[in-house]
């Protein structure tokens, strides 16, 4: 029972050899079937021959050509030929009907591919192309993205793999500048495309109690694993998110973690020379007003779209405004800002507790670290 | 030859195959209609052939289904072709594609076909639910939807970003915008003893995780939906959950402010939120109190 099942599979098997074997198979099926149907006609003959020797005006007393003309009646008989035709149609109806079905179950548009993908399994049939990611068709689902597919990967991005039972992560790193060359099995699927470039965002954290912000600039990178049993870990994380919204995630996550980790560390060390500022203190009243003028531009500063260039008067507001995004990558050129940088050890610290922070929050949420963030400049903001 | 961006309607491709049936049928019925005989001999084969072939093809369509669920699947996708009703339901990031939801009459649904980010409660005949999680699932007749969820990591923003977003109607904003935004500000707003109006802003992430074990997944998420229905819906969807965990947000947050003044939850800020219903249902969850307006 074992080995019929597993012959059972094995005849399913979807490999170029496999298919041009099914192919012959399938071929050979035709061919025994219609036999058989001729057989069938040429002992009942259920509605009489085709006759060719009539119709051919053929003669013969040749036994060679009798005996051939006889196949040729029993094949082309009005019974078996009818069959074998119903039969064809059949094969071509019940491909339509299973693409449909397709169709909609990997909400596609066009059923041409559809009905391309069914017979490359099946027959290892030409016509699917060979695509490289990222693919605007992935996005629009406009292609099959299940194997047997070849596929590339360009530098810099990562494909995340099912197959069952788990999830994996094919990335090219980029070392080369080289497009990666990926063959994908049957029953693996392409369900995502990353960009895994390493990333900078600017932005604005604010310490409420103290009445001040802090600009702040900091770098992302992915942290891949290097173990398989990891990798599987990070991709099964990697498949939480979607390619659209990654990025912004990721950004939110660390702007809040940056956030909490800036306070953390000032409570436990107030002495720190970037805080308080010291026109906070001098005139409390007089710099809150001005601070809350700053504060506000601070505010509408997140968001890039929301800011343009004065003429020679700082900031005016731009038209464009958007509720939620938040990291920006232009306002330190943009706004006036009192510089304080930190000393290297205080940055040191900041990134070493900013790493423990990220990492347990990651941790928490996914099971596995995946983001190595570091700080890379810092400043207070303050009035001049 | 077809243009390379045709796209074929549902009434096409019915009509296709209402055309090869009909040429298939009107070949038998000419051919055999003296031959009552044999009409059984046809008919026997070509039902062998039809089940055989589509069975062939359906094993690259959808390969994870043993042979018994493929048999089903061939029955109902040539009933289908006779009925009105969907196929089957797709459920895409914790959503149910198509207007299932707005129908009175919810179809008989046999089929679901549910993505890697997704998860969905059914109910049996015997009152049994259980988690279905990503896949094709077969025989799922007269079960009944309970919830559908996103297992994929969430994030949402409460609260105002800006203080732009407690004002008015910006001149650049449609209605619909400006209401978006005042209810997302409004939901947050807060009055304190001390008679100071704040407006927290918060940073959600969450996921639910579902275990892999078939009867405690099932119970978890069972738990869940029995805790969000409480406004006698028929179906939880993503939507409700995430409303839930704003709510138990709120409803922290509510607690937390107490008799606190403003300066006291100033001091506090930015803050990690704990909820400890969430962490009982097992829920990954990180919440920040960020800023407060």
């Amino acid at each position: 029972m074992l080995n019929f099942r597993k012959s059972l599979k094995d005849l399913f098997l979807v490999n170029h050899e496999a298919g041009i074997l099914r192919l012959f198979l399938a071929a050979a099926l035709i061919f025994v079937l219609w036999s058989l149907l001729a057989v069938i006609s040429s002992a009942f003959d259920p509605f009489g021959s085709m006759d060719f020797r009539n119709i051919l005006g053929i003669n013969s007393e040749n036994l060679a050509l009798s005996l051939f003309l006889d196949i040729f009646d029993a094949y082309f008989s009005i019974f078996s030929f009818s069959l074998i035709l119903m039969f064809l149609l059949i094969v071509l109806l019940s491909l339509d009907i299973v693409a449909d079905f397709n169709l909609r179950l990997r909400s596609l548009q066009l059923k041409n591919i559809s009905k391309k993908y069914l017979t490359s399994c099946a027959f290892s049939f030409p016509g699917r192309k060979k695509l490289l990611f990222p693919d605007d068709r992935f996005k629009a689902s406009e292609d099959i993205f299940d194997g047997p597919l070849k596929a590339g990967i360009k530098p810099g991005c990562a494909l995340l793999l099912k197959s069952k039972p788990s999830y994996s992560l094919i990335y090219n790193s980029g070392e080369n500048l080289e497009n990666i060359e990926i063959s994908l099995a049957f029953r693996e699927k392409i369900i995502d495309c990353f960009n895994m470039n390493p990333a900078s965002i600017a932005f604005f954290v604010k310490d409420q109690s103290q009445s001040r912000s802090f600009l702040v600039d900091a770098s992302y990178d992915y942290d891949l694993p290097t173990e398989t049993g990891n990798m599987v870990k990070y991709a099964s994380m990697l498949a939480l998110f979607d390619s659209n919204n990654f990025r912004e995630i990721i950004e939110n996550l660390l702007v809040t973690e940056t956030n909490l980790t800036l306070h953390q560390y000032f409570r436990s060390h107030p002495e720190s020379s970037a805080y308080p500022s010291q026109e906070m203190q001098d005139d409390p009243i007089e710099n809150n007003d001005k601070f809350s003028k700053e504060f506000k531009q601070k505010k509408y500063s997140r968001i890039v779209n929301f800011y343009k260039k004065g003429n020679g008067h700082g900031l005016k507001r731009n038209r464009k405004r958007t509720i939620y995004s938040r990291p920006i990558s232009e306002v330190p050129s943009l706004i006036k800002v009192q510089e304080k940088n930190l000393s290297s050890s205080v940055m040191d610290e900041l990134n070493e507790l900013l790493e423990i922070n990220l990492q347990n929050t990651l941790i928490s949420l996914f099971g596995t670290g995946c983001l190595k963030a570091k700080i890379l400049h810092f400043q207070e903001q303050g009035s001049k | 030859m077809q243009p390379e961006n045709f796209k074929e309607t549902g009434s096409f491709r019915k009509t296709r195959f209402i055309l090869l049936s009909s040429i298939i049928f009107i070949l038998i019925v000419f051919l055999f209609w003296a031959q009552t005989a044999w009409i059984f001999f046809v008919i026997v084969f070509m039902i062998v052939i039809v089940f055989s072939t589509m069975l062939f093809w359906q094993h690259y369509a959808a390969p994870d289904l043993d042979l018994f669920e493929q048999l089903f699947l061939t029955k109902n996708i040539l009933i289908n072709l006779f009925t009105r009703s969907p196929l089957f339901l797709t459920i895409k990031n914790g959503v149910i594609e198509g207007d299932y939801l707005l129908l009175k009459n919810k179809p008989e649904i046999n089929v679901l076909n549910i993505d890697h980010k997704s998860a969905v409660l059914i109910e049996g005949n015997s009152n049994q639910r259980s988690l279905l999680l990503n896949g094709v699932h077969i025989n799922i007749k007269k079960s009944k939807l309970i919830g559908v969820f996103n297992i994929g990591i969430r994030h949402i923003h409460l609260g105002p970003c800006a203080e732009s977003d407690l004002g008015t109607k910006h001149s650049n904003e449609s209605l619909a915008e400006f209401h978006l935004r005042k209810e997302l500000v409004e939901r947050t707003k807060t009055r304190l003893n001390s008679g100071d109006l704040i407006y927290p802003s918060f940073a959600i992430f969450y996921r639910l995780e579902p275990s892999g074990q078939e009867k405690k997944d099932s119970m978890l998420f069972q738990s869940i939906c029995e805790k969000i229905r409480n406004d006698g819906s028929e179906l939880v969807s993503s939507e409700m959950m995430d409303d839930f965990i704003i709510s138990q947000l709120i409803e922290g947050w509510s607690a937390f402010c107490g008799d606190k003044n403003l300066d006291e939850i100033l001091s506090n800020i930015p803050v990690s939120y704990e909820l400890p219903l969430l962490t009982e249902f097992g829920i990954r969850y990180q919440i920040t109190l960020e800023q407060i307006f």
